[in-house]
């Protein structure tokens, strides 16, 4: 426990405060290992486990990557056909890209039709529902983009993270593959990469597969190699800390996976527990302009489709989030020529694993929260009557800890030691806003 | 501020092992395991070592011991040794420089018995007799002699392989035991067993096998066959031709020759079935049960799952009148030879039961010290004698370790509440007499499971227990202290195993504390 850096310290902190055997005997080392993930996936959430006045955004928690989200302008070229009754749409000439997604208004028509499905150089696709107005064989029309998954198209590969550490031998033999440092348009680059690299260093033939779905990825070994076995070591490689890791990149948890010959990601790629807003619109001219989020029945009223007009967005909606950390938005207009968003992040930590390599993302100065919140659950469920203390000091850290943070925000913003007696007159440009829209302050 | 929480004493030294109740049912202070210590003083102390006496090994295995004194003031060590030799030594511990004075003996096993006779007049001198379980005719040694020889005058029926197998001093008369008769001596010459006025007499005939055991006990002679009958001598008439033996029991007999010995008032005989049996028990209460010793102590079962069947027929016994302890030899199980001893220590009503397991104790013999006080001494199977209750706590020159485990305690005697709650233990505080550079190791285990192992010092105070500081420390001072260690774990029941086995490390343990809260009754809230 020298650095109290890793989850095993954590994890013998808690247990040992709890009156718990550290030397893996305890019955209780599972339920321990629980609570440090629960309330570590809390805190990065926000952190009102403890404190129900906590909902912070830590510097710490966020992901080093922004989203980034090109919007689209409308696609017009051409005309389409549709048929009274029916979902089938037909365009005079193919798009070259996929409309899937897309809003399609018709000239001469106040109604939009989503486009359900359309690849990229095909004249058809279909709409969601059967067209119910006349029908028409050649009509001008405009399909707009409006609604955006956040999902990271590129994977960011440093050398940092470039690392993957397995074997092939029953003795453990270590054998790294390293990813080529670069950034990778996509999943499929980087599932390319992974597999030259990790055939490279063993003598099995790896396969690397994503599912666009998931969002998750598949190291498949054929098992031909060494004692014909595969074992992705997360825990015990020496290329396995996170400072040389993928696992974290490919949703792999920092532990030793073995008696498989396929592992998957545990997180799927681009798991997002908490957004930053507002996003960040470059608009050009060396200027950006900030988009607000509105909740999704606000938007659906202060923004009805039918009214969506071309320009800068100014709002969003969250339409669709999911348990696994998926994320779609709406905006509440299409861009005139392609923009880009930047989107910064939260991202759903990995659990954390009783090891050396496995590491809270809690900076070290607010780990007691850690221990003595992981203590208060470990009490409670061996009904020791030292919990109730323990959660009000795990509180009252939590709340320290919240401090601390907006402390830090004060020192190094832009009104730091600035008087303001009263911060209503003041214009709208330099009011420091903690919550909300400008509109609601 | 004070703990808070229940802290509850397990007192030791009141219980041995006891092992065949139910878990749930043992006292407080029992013990589960209980491996090289003894119990008395009231305290759980490590097992005395030994000192080796010979520092030459004999030439293989000693099957028997005795300590010989030919004249009150003469004593001589005679020793026995499976390759058929015979040692004397005279008090230099060099059985004369390692030189047998009889050789050239069969095999020899620990079945060999000595008895004292002679002097069966005034004048005449003292005779130390050998019986080799029947390998070889009944050898004597006369007064301080420097060589065993077969005795004058053998009954003419004892013919090879019909050797008396065991003997016995009784009414002036050596009793010898060939097959399922009784033959005794003239009473003027214990060599004797021609003359006309001999005594022999067969016993209950044709019933079970050979006579392998007989003993004197209060002016009574048994006679014990294979078959686990035991049978004793009425001889309450003035004449010799009208006595006859008796049958005391068929259900239980004796292990071996040298498995039966008097402590205090009783007669103590390992049995066939590996237990031990008490006599005066026996004899009062015509209760079999109640006369088996182990049964009564509790660990009946536990010994027979922790020792070989094998081993029961080369059982020795021996009793230390100075510590009030009974020794049993057994085997252990995967092992060749008897190599453990069964410790039971009668200083209170009950006995208590404890296991010596260190060195190879092949026979056992009591022997008088310097200061004439007797003492247990054992021969072992590389040929060495060791001379018991040493100070210095290693076997020879090899440390050993000292264990016990206490059974598992849920406090029920506390408050009967508690039998059922779950517990946070916090602390354990062990009570203990200091020692000089010994550690205390402590596993805890928690509802079965091992939890945790804990250390401490036994000796607290910052000075050398060696030292001796004028106007500070007290000439005699014995006392315990004790010291709070930390508990880590939870459960409803809890056991800790004591031990240590560094080199010369001792312990002396009055009594373990526990401090706990308790918790729920076993429902999780999450």
């Amino acid at each position: 426990m020298a650095n109290f850096r890793t989850t095993a310290d954590y994890l013998d902190s808690i247990l040992l405060l709890a009156g718990e055997t550290t030397n893996g005997n305890s019955a209780f080392e599972t339920r321990a290992l629980h609570y440090l993930n629960r309330i570590h996936n809390s805190i990065i959430q926000g952190g009102n486990e403890f404190n129900v006045e906590v909902d912070e955004v830590w510097p710490w928690s966020l992901s080093p990557d922004p989203i980034i989200i090109d919007l689209k302008p409308k696609y017009t070229t051409g005309t389409v056909a549709l048929t009274n009754g029916s979902t089938t749409l037909t365009f005079s000439s193919a798009p070259t890209i996929s409309l899937a997604g897309y809003h399609l208004k018709l000239d001469g028509n106040d109604n939009y039709y989503k486009i359900v499905s359309h690849s990229a150089n095909t004249t058809t696709g279909t709409i969601e529902a059967a067209f119910e107005a006349t029908s028409v064989t050649a009509n001008n029309y405009k399909a707009i983009k409006l609604d955006y998954e956040l999902i990271p198209a590129h994977f960011n590969i440093t050398s940092v993270n470039n690392k993957i550490t397995f074997t092939e031998t029953t003795v453990g033999t270590e054998l790294t593959a390293s990813l080529t440092v670069k950034s990778y348009a996509s999943a499929a680059d980087l599932i390319t990469e992974i597999q030259t690299q990790m055939d490279s260093a063993g003598a099995s033939t790896y396969t690397v597969t994503y599912n666009s779905v998931t969002r998750k990825f598949t190291i498949t070994s054929d098992l031909s190699g060494g004692d014909n076995l595969f074992s992705l070591l997360g825990a015990t490689g020496t290329e396995s800390s996170i400072y040389a890791s993928a696992f974290e990149t490919l949703g792999l948890g920092l532990k030793d996976h073995t008696g498989a010959a396929a592992y998957t990601s545990e997180r799927p790629i681009g798991s997002i527990c908490k957004l930053i807003q507002p996003f960040k619109l470059d608009t050009g001219y060396n200027e950006t302009a900030e988009i607000y989020g509105v909740d999704k029945i606000r938007f659906s009223s202060d923004y009805p489709i039918s009214t969506v007009v071309e320009g800068n967005p100014t709002r969003f909606a969250i339409i669709e989030e999911r348990d696994d950390g998926y994320i779609k938005v709406r905006f509440n207009k299409y861009v005139e020529s392609e923009k880009r968003i930047e989107i910064h992040y939260v991202p759903t930590p990995l659990d954390l694993y009783d090891n050396a390599k496995s590491h809270p993302l809690i900076p070290r100065k607010h780990s007691l929260v850690l221990e003595y919140g992981g203590a208060a659950y470990l009490m409670a469920e061996k009904n020791d009557g030292r919990a109730q203390q323990y959660f009000q000091l795990a509180g009252s850290l939590l709340e320290a800890m919240m401090r601390n943070n907006r402390k830090n925000s004060e020192r190094v913003g832009k009104y730091f030691g600035e008087i303001i007696a009263r911060p209503d007159l003041m214009s709208s440009t330099r009011k420091r806003l903690m919550y909300g829209t400008p509109e609601e302050n | 501020m004070s703990y808070s929480g229940v802290t509850a004493s397990i007192p030791l030294g009141q219980y041995g092992l006891l092992t065949d109740s139910s878990p749930g049912s043992l006292p407080l202070g029992a013990l589960i395991e209980a491996k090289n210590i003894i119990l008395n003083n009231g305290l759980v102390q490590k097992a005395p070592g030994t000192q080796i006496y010979n520092s030459t090994a004999l030439d293989s295995k000693i099957v028997a011991l005795w300590d010989w004194f030919p004249t009150p003031f003469i004593q001589r060590l005679i020793a026995v040794t499976s390759n058929g030799s015979i040692y004397r030594d005279i008090g230099d511990k060099s059985f004369s420089s390692t030189t047998a004075i009889n050789t050239g003996y069969a095999t020899l096993t620990p079945r060999a018995t000595f008895v004292e006779g002679g002097n069966e007049t005034a004048g005449r001198d003292k005779k130390l007799f050998l019986f080799t379980d029947g390998i070889e005719p009944v050898q004597v040694l006369a007064g301080d002699g420097t060589a065993f020889a077969t005795i004058s005058k053998p009954a003419v029926d004892w013919t090879v392989n019909n050797y008396p197998r065991v003997g016995v001093n009784h009414r002036n008369r050596l009793w010898a035991f060939q097959g399922q008769r009784a033959y005794a001596s003239t009473t003027g010459d214990h060599e004797d067993f021609q003359a006309g006025t001999i005594l022999t007499q067969s016993i209950f005939p044709g019933e079970g096998g050979d006579i392998i055991g007989a003993f004197v006990f209060k002016g009574r002679l048994f006679a014990f066959k294979e078959g686990e009958f035991v049978y004793y001598l009425n001889d309450s008439d003035v004449s010799s031709t009208n006595w006859y033996w008796l049958k005391l029991a068929s259900n239980f007999g004796l292990a071996s020759p040298n498995a039966i010995v008097n402590a205090l008032d009783d007669m103590l005989a390992g049995n066939a079935t590996g237990s031990i049996t008490s006599y005066k028990a026996t004899d009062t209460l015509g209760d079999i049960e109640s006369a088996d010793v182990l049964r009564a102590a509790g660990m009946e079962r536990y010994l027979r799952r922790t020792t070989h069947p094998l081993g029961l027929s080369y059982m020795h016994s021996i009793y230390d009148e100075e510590l009030k302890q009974i020794y049993y030899t057994y085997r252990s199980t995967y092992t060749t030879e008897n190599d453990m001893m069964l410790n039971i220590d009668i200083n209170r009503n009950s006995p208590r039961v404890t296991y010596i397991q260190k060195g190879t104790p092949t026979c056992l013999a009591i022997r008088k010290d310097v200061n004439n006080i007797s003492g247990p001494i054992y021969g072992d199977a590389s040929g060495y004698v060791h001379i018991m209750n040493a100070e210095d706590r290693l076997e020879g020159a090899t440390a050993y370790e000292g264990a016990f485990q206490t059974a598992y305690a849920d406090f029920k005697e506390v408050d009967p509440s508690l039998g059922v709650k779950q517990k946070h233990f916090d602390f354990l505080w062990v009570e203990f007499v200091e020692e000089a550079d010994a550690d205390l190791t402590i596993d805890v285990y928690i509802d079965g499971k091992f939890m945790e192992t804990v250390t401490t010092k036994l000796e607290l105070r910052n000075e050398e227990l060696d030292q001796f500081d004028l106007d500070v420390d007290r000439l005699g001072q014995y006392t315990t202290v004790s010291n709070p260690i930390p508990l880590h774990g939870m459960g409803r029941r809890i056991s800790f195993r004591v031990s240590n086995s560094g080199s010369n490390q001792s312990f002396q343990i009055a009594s373990l504390t526990v401090g706990f809260r308790p918790a729920h009754e076993g429902v999780t809230l999450f």
